[in-house]
């Protein structure tokens, strides 16, 4: 469990867990076979301020983005507590001016799904503006137009479908629909794994550029470390389930104090011409969320791990200000 | 096959030399062409990097040489590809398969799809050995247990018999490469072999495949859109872009000394894991529509270099220093990767 | 390439012709024939001077001749009239028991297969046992019980043609309910309603438009054949497959009685199909994007 200190709650989860009950098959409920779970968030404490950018890391099984989709009501937590602006998430209504759907938005990974393939930019836009009723019926397509310029791209996309649009384009405009109802948080589901090295720096720009005018907070999902550190205020790094560790974006990766950070931060190629790997960093396969190791969920794998590891969690040590290591020894 | 062909090939430091292979596919109204006018020369043992975004070519690259596009994409080729003095295109279709069988490997980039699902890993481990290699069941079921073992996975006599729902992507991966490398290839193409796993992962196959071929002396090429991966594991890397390939170079000239525009770009638009949080510079513009390229330079659109007669004149790789060649028309206007 | 850009500037005959460029020769040969076809039927009283249900009894049993291009059968009734006229009766009801069971099947399917849970598994094992059943089989019973009539056939079919619309609509939007874009609209805020029916639906429904154009075929001939066995439209209307029918004992003699319409029926079926295909073709290059 790691509480961490943001600067004003916007965004706070107290303990959250989603576990998903796994089907039995006939033959195992007759066999009376344990029923199994995927614990795919398990325990998961965090806060995250108005305006902040937090990067969430992980590997697979890391439940990232279990944890991003329950932020947005995909999925329900099993267990704890989500609360915007102090007020529990269940209260909330779905829709209205005070509506989550209002508050919190998406943007999702695979720009060639995220998109109705049946409905002109304009058309889904203009859906979204209406069924909010964001701005008069008059005004739709002035907002649509200044909703496509936020995001870069020209006032002629309206009127294109999205099988003529690149990747970097559909995620523009992926951006602009959850721009679309102003909320106050996106939440960012790896938004550029899926495209091309050289139109990522667009869109991580175009990102940058949003966090430092439209005012939203945003939890930035992703696997490449780089783009994490270009982006985010703050880093969570999630292991099985649970927050191993959060900080400051350079603290964490200059100085991380958690082995399964370190071990991260290593195994990343560098953009350097040294020729490496001598040994791999890491042994061993990542764990499933069906069979999570007792005690501390790393210790298969840690190499500094010791007896008590196995025995028990451990708990969130504060080696500096705002910077929090699950670990028994961390440093 | 005079054997004074075949000893003067052997010899010679290049194991694959590709000269202006062209592929283009024929559609019913379209032409396409995937590759263009390649050349290259892969020296043995090396590790030679190719680098490119969706739409370079550099997976269709790997195919053609190993001939292995499907025929409905209608592929048409021309150039050659010279290996151990033959011309690889020219070669019959069986004895091409028996070249992909044993010298010529290759590893794909999705491990759950690379591995037939129905059958056990051992015995697709040990198939090429039988068909090809003339092992009996006993000495290929032998020699698959001990390709196991190299490449890292524990129990492989247990594990021999089990299917592919029931390893991991790493394992699969890895069952992958021990498949490649059972019958001591001579030369190992790898597409993407990381792209689909995790980090640390990637880090264990990227360590394995290293160490595979510092043992067996095999020439190693690593075809990747992650230039980290390529700047980390090659001697040697190829960009690619628009099916050309506009830039070779040892690594650390690539990354000292760039000499083509596209390969300035690339490295002032990635993000450093070593760098903060600086303003990263973006290529302007999208990768063109292989249908509808015009002459001249592929990259011409988006160059911040380039002038009229990038758009016009026919682009050729040429010396842009001690073993460095680049596609651009202009080298000189480059100033260098921004610090 | 801006393909939506460039047509939402060119002018409806522009857009029609870029559309028509795009259609294979199997589609447009089948239109153009089923076109034709439909255009008979509209106009028979036009194209003959006969009534289709006037009998000549002199001129019985004609073969085909200037005056009579299909012939005379048993009756004297002229047989171009009555396979013109006849088309209005065949296409009309196929074009029912084709559609009516597609629009209402594809909106159960799509919905169970939206909503799944329970409703779902209800409804998976009402389609096994519809579909367990042979289809000609229940509909005969089911005429039999009700008899002969063309009304009768409508009941018939709507009771147990929707299963495969259903199946089909099932299938893709377990697959379509994944996609992202879905997936988005919850995030947004949409209803359910709204999303499987807006969103999802026009997405999916492809291949049941393709479908339809087999069953069509099968339609057509499920008729002919129902009334081949007297179920379904009595004499003397002019339905291809009664016409059929009454005249089978006079192939001999006369061949053109039982040929001609029968080749009306095969026309129809070929045209049918050829557009089947030419739209799978076509629908699926929708699909495919630019990347």
């Amino acid at each position: 469990m790691i509480c961490a200190n943001g600067n004003g709650g916007l965004i706070e989860m107290e303990n959250v867990a989603v576990h998903f009950p796994v089907r039995r098959s006939v033959i195992d409920s007759l066999r009376r076979a344990p029923r199994q779970t995927v614990r795919a968030v398990d325990g998961v404490d965090l806060v995250i301020g108005e305006r902040e950018t937090l990067g969430l890391v992980g590997e697979s099984g890391s439940g990232k983005t279990t944890l991003a989709r329950t932020l947005v009501r995909i999925y329900e937590p099993t267990a704890g507590q989500i609360r915007l602006k102090g007020q529990a998430l269940a209260g909330y209504p779905r829709l209205g001016d005070n509506g989550l759907c209002r508050r919190i938005q998406m943007v999702f990974q695979d720009p060639y799904s995220s998109l109705n393939p049946r409905k002109t930019v304009g058309a889904a836009l203009g859906e979204v503006l209406r069924f909010h009723r964001i701005c008069a019926d008059a005004e739709v397509s002035a907002e649509i137009a200044r909703l496509l310029r936020e995001v870069g791209l020209p006032e002629s996309t309206a009127g294109r479908l999205p099988r003529s649009l690149s990747g970097g384009q559909r995620q523009r405009v992926g951006l602009a629909r959850a721009l679309a109802v102003r909320p106050a948080f996106i939440v960012l589901d790896e938004p550029v794994a899926a495209l091309d090295v050289s139109i990522q720096a667009q869109i991580l720009n175009l990102l940058k550029d949003l966090k430092e005018h439209a005012g939203v907070g945003m939890l930035l999902v992703a696997h490449e470390l780089s783009v994490v550190r270009h982006m985010c205020d703050r880093v969570a790094v999630m292991y099985l389930g649970r927050i191993v560790e959060i900080g400051g974006t350079e603290a964490i990766f200059e100085a991380p104090q958690h082995p399964y950070t370190q071990s991260l931060l290593k195994a990343v190629p560098r953009l350097v011409p040294e020729r490496r790997h001598r040994a791999a960093v890491l042994k061993g396969d990542i764990p499933s969320p069906l069979n999570i190791p007792s005690g501390c969920r790393f210790h298969p794998r840690c190499p500094k791990a010791q007896d008590i590891c196995r025995r028990s969690e451990p708990p969130a040590s504060v080696t500096a200000a705002g910077h929090l290591a699950a670990c028994h020894f961390p440093g | 096959m005079p054997a004074s062909v075949v000893e003067r090939a052997a010899s010679s430091p290049d194991i694959l030399k590709i000269i202006g292979l062209t592929t283009e596919f024929r559609g019913r109204q379209t032409r396409i062409r995937a590759n263009d006018d390649i050349h290259l020369s892969i020296r043995r043992g090396s590790t030679l990097g190719v680098v490119g975004e969706s739409g370079s070519g550099k997976s269709v690259l790997c195919r053609s040489i190993l001939r292995l596009l499907p025929p409905s994409a209608n592929a048409y080729f021309k150039g050659a590809v010279e290996y151990e003095g033959r011309d690889l295109l020219g070669l019959d279709e069986a004895e091409m398969r028996r070249l992909r069988g044993t010298e010529l490997r290759m590893i794909f980039q999705n491990p759950m799809t690379s591995l037939n699902p129905v059958w056990p890993i051992g015995d697709q481990i040990t198939e090429g050995l039988r068909v090809f290699g003339g092992l009996s069941s006993r000495r290929a079921h032998d020699r698959g247990i001990e390709m196991l073992g190299r490449v890292g996975i524990p129990s492989p006599e247990r594990r021999f018999d089990e299917y592919p729902f029931q390893w991991s992507g790493g394992m699969l991966q890895r069952a992958v490469i021990a498949m490649a490398m059972a019958g001591s290839p001579k030369l190992l193409f790898a597409d993407e072999p990381t792209t689909a796993l995790d980090v640390t992962i990637q880090d264990q196959i990227l360590a394995l495949l290293l160490e595979l071929q510092e043992r067996s002396g095999m020439t190693l090429v690593l075809v990747s859109h992650d230039l980290a991966v390529v700047a980390e594991t090659c001697d040697r890397i190829a960009v690619m872009y628009a099916g050309r390939i506009v830039e070779t170079a040892p690594t650390k000239s690539i990354f000292r000394s760039p000499r083509h525009p596209y390969t300035v770009g690339l490295l002032n638009s990635i993000p450093h894991l070593s760098k903060g949080a600086s303003r990263l510079v973006p290529i302007p513009g999208q990768p063109p529509d292989l249908a509808s390229l015009g002459p001249g330079c592929p990259f011409a659109p988006r160059c911040s270099y380039a002038s009229a007669d990038c758009s016009t004149s026919a682009i050729r790789l040429s010396e842009a220093g001690p073993d460095h060649l680049s596609a651009c028309l202009h080298p000189e206007r480059i100033e260098g990767v921004a610090a | 390439m801006a393909i939506a850009e460039s047509t939402a500037r060119l002018s409806l005959p522009g857009r029609i012709g870029r559309e028509l460029s795009v259609w294979s020769l199997s589609l447009k040969v089948g239109t153009a024939i089923f076109l034709a076809i439909i255009l008979a039927g509209l106009f028979a009283p036009l194209l003959t001077p006969y009534d289709p249900y006037y009998q000549d009894y002199n001129s019985i049993l004609l073969p085909p001749s200037w005056a009579h291009p299909f012939g005379t059968d048993m009756n004297g009734r002229d047989i171009l009239a009555r396979v013109l006229f006849g088309t209005r009766i065949d296409m009309l009801v196929s074009f029912i028991i084709t559609f009516v069971p597609m629009t209402y099947g594809v909106f159960i399917g799509a919905a169970t297969g939206y909503l799944g849970g329970k409703l779902d598994t209800v409804l998976m094992r009402i389609l096994d046992i519809a579909i367990a059943f042979p289809f000609l089989v229940l509909i005969i019973v089911i005429i039999a019980i009700l008899g002969p009539g063309v009304h009768n056939i409508y009941i018939a079919v709507f009771l147990v043609g929707w299963t495969m619309y259903a199946r089909l609509a099932r299938a893709e939007m377990l697959v379509e309910r994944g996609k992202d874009y879905i997936l988005a609209a919850q995030v947004l805020g949409f209803g359910r309603g709204r999303i499987m029916f807006g969103h999802a639906l026009p997405n999916i429904i492809n291949s049941s438009i393709v479908f339809a154009m087999s069953d069509f075929v099968l339609n057509i001939l499920l008729l002919s054949g129902l009334s081949f066995l007297g179920l379904g439209v009595a004499p003397p209307e002019p339905e291809w497959g009664a016409m059929i029918a009454e005249s089978k004992d006079y192939m001999r003699q006369a061949w053109w009685v039982t040929t001609m319409p029968a080749l009306a029926i095969v026309l129809t079926g070929t045209a049918l199909s050829l557009i089947g295909d030419g739209l799978a073709q076509r629908l699926g290059q929708n699909r495919r994007s630019l990347m």
